[in-house]
């Protein structure tokens, strides 16, 4: 017999089943779950800045001493998961007197292209801080006392994702930095992924954070949250996603020296300054755990995140250096050492990531109505594809 | 009847290139977005509808096809025969709905989904690498389809070209 889930309106006892089913890291699981209480909940109903502004000042008021103002609010346009606003703020800021700054603040809408927690992005940002060009951690609302939805403000950071008068597509994918930055660029974020895995992240206070032992647990958490979030979602099976999640539990490789990873380290991540050609931030830190470096190089290995040199001759890693140049770079920059299987592994997984969230999250978010881009998220849905075709490739290579 | 999607989606399309888009103000980047990206997928609608149907059934094929070979491989037919035979008399009768077609694709999916599953947890490696060996087969061809037909969306640059849908499905 077979049952019908109705995806649209989870029951509870179903939600339960798959916490079991799929034990990950506890606030991921909370995150996940919260999602699916809202998913019979209204969709997204437009804010006016206005609003949104009325619900910051009453933010502000409890985290600032004394008076303050809030000026200049406008939307951010990027990325295709979270509201952003930047604005001024107008204080007294401690041991700094009169102070006048731009922030953002960065807020989720009832559901979006990743489910993830603002008091953990919030607590990884403030980490980060000193290690790595960061927006500074200022406060965060996880949990909508005061604003419509989760929010975190970090500070503002000037910079531009891809060079002034490109185009590409939605998100980032595909960026062409063109031959005068990809090298300079591709050098710095082959250094800071060095200096993220060899971060002491035991010294930093990241309560939020579930620390795996070493071997294959933090592994099968990230997998375990990602096959959740197919099950929860997916509209229709796609049979090779489930064979690929197959694989990937079969194939799960050991982890001898557990590491922060920022989990979404690639072309679009980051800022840079035009002018200088240096990284100014990295950004969208919601998805970081505690897990194997070669996750971040295997993104890298993801074939159709970059694109081919202008001869043709080279297929340039994230639209920056080819694969053998980055892994070279990343061992210079005195980064842990490099297994080539498991680059290939996590290739595997982030073609694998993306099916889930494109085909899975994306559509169902859309089809919910329940984002302030929904054909944003839809359209991502022609990348996936690509992604699963990719991993096919590995897979009947590799076996 | 002359309103008829062929005709109104291009030109929806265009009012909303034409008319709209150098309306909005040039500071509202996400408003400008969202409206590129509503008339590219009117575009891409056009450019499906006249194939869609022919999609449609080719995809409904292939997956009874597949999902009778694992039933068979795997002894499953008490609980998969019904569905795969159904799908069977629909794929072979012509004039089915399209939204029958549709849905019994999204059976057949989860029917083939559930036997995988099914036959990984046997425990049987050389079965295993048999399952393991014949999805990667359906999928090359399930995907060729499904990249060809996304491909106006832009992610298919520098990729390995795959033969047009129309091509593909001999249309």
């Amino acid at each position: 017999m077979t049952i019908t889930i109705d995806k649209a309106n989870p029951s509870t006892k179903w939600v339960d089943s798959l916490r079991n089913r799929f034990p990950t890291e506890s606030e991921w699981d909370r995150a996940l779950t919260s999602k699916q209480e809202r998913r019979g909940g209204p969709g997204y109903t437009p804010l006016s800045v206005d609003e949104i502004v009325s619900c910051l000042n009453a933010m502000l008021a409890n985290e600032i001493e004394g008076d303050f103002t809030v000026s200049e609010a406008n939307w951010l346009a990027g990325g295709a998961s979270k509201l952003q606003i930047a604005f001024w703020l107008e204080w007294d800021k401690p041991g700094m007197g009169k102070t006048r700054e731009r922030l953002v603040l960065r807020m989720e809408p009832p559901e979006s292209a990743v489910e993830t927690s603002r008091r953990r992005e919030f607590e990884i940002l403030a980490a980060m801080d000193g290690v790595l060009p960061v927006p500074e951690a200022r406060w965060v609302d996880p949990d909508a006392t005061y604003m419509q939805y989760p929010a975190l403000i970090c500070g503002f950071v000037n910079g531009v994702t891809k060079p002034s008068g490109i185009t590409s597509s939605v998100t980032g994918i595909g960026i062409n930095f063109g031959p005068d930055f990809r090298e300079p660029l591709a050098r710095e974020v082959m250094r800071d992924m060095a200096i993220m895995h060899g971060w002491d992240w035991q010294s930093a206070d990241l309560p939020s954070f579930d620390v795996p032992q070493a071997g294959t647990q933090a592994v099968e958490w990230n997998l375990n949250h990602w096959a959740r979030v197919w099950e929860e979602d997916c509209h229709e099976e796609v049979p090779f996603v489930n064979e690929l999640l197959h694989w990937l539990k079969t194939n799960m490789p050991p982890i001898d020296r557990v590491c922060m990873t920022h989990n979404d380290f690639r072309s679009g991540n980051f800022l840079f300054d035009e002018k200088s050609g240096k990284i100014t931030s990295w950004l969208d830190w919601e998805l970081a755990h505690l897990g194997d470096h070669h996750q971040e190089l295997g993104f890298f290995a993801v074939e159709n995140m970059g694109h081919m040199s202008e001869d043709g001759k080279q297929l340039l890693s994230h639209g920056l250096m080819p694969m053998e140049w980055m892994i070279e770079e990343y061992e210079k920059a005195g980064g842990l050492p490099v297994n080539a299987r498991s680059v290939e592994y996590y290739r595997v997984f982030f073609c694998y990531r993306a099916a889930v969230i494109i085909l899975g999250t994306c559509i169902r978010a859309a089809m919910g109505g329940k984002t302030h881009q929904d054909l944003t998220v839809a359209w991502l849905s022609g990348f996936a594809y690509r992604n699963l075709d990719e991993a096919r490739e590995v897979l009947e290579r590799i076996g | 009847m002359e309103l008829r999607a062929e005709f109104l989606i291009p030109a929806i399309s265009k009012t909303l290139k034409d008319v709209v888009l150098p309306a909005l103000d040039d500071e509202h980047q996400v408003a400008q977005e969202q409206i590129n990206l509503a008339i590219g997928f009117l575009n891409i609608l056009a450019q499906q509808q006249p194939i869609q149907h022919a999609y449609d059934l080719d995809e409904l094929n292939r997956h009874q096809l597949f999902a009778s070979d694992l039933c068979t491989l795997l002894g499953l037919e008490s609980t998969y025969g019904g569905i795969i035979s159904r799908a069977k008399e629909i794929s072979a009768e012509p004039g089915q709905a399209p939204e029958t077609i549709v849905a019994t694709t999204r059976q057949l999916r989860g029917a083939i989904t559930a036997m995988m599953a099914q036959g990984h947890d046997r425990g049987d490696a050389n079965l295993s690498k048999n399952l393991s060996g014949k999805i990667n087969i359906f999928a090359h061809e399930q995907l060729a389809r499904e990249r060809a037909m996304t491909a106006p969306m832009g992610f298919e640059t520098g990729a390995q070209a795959v033969p047009a849908i129309e091509e593909q499905l001999g249309v």
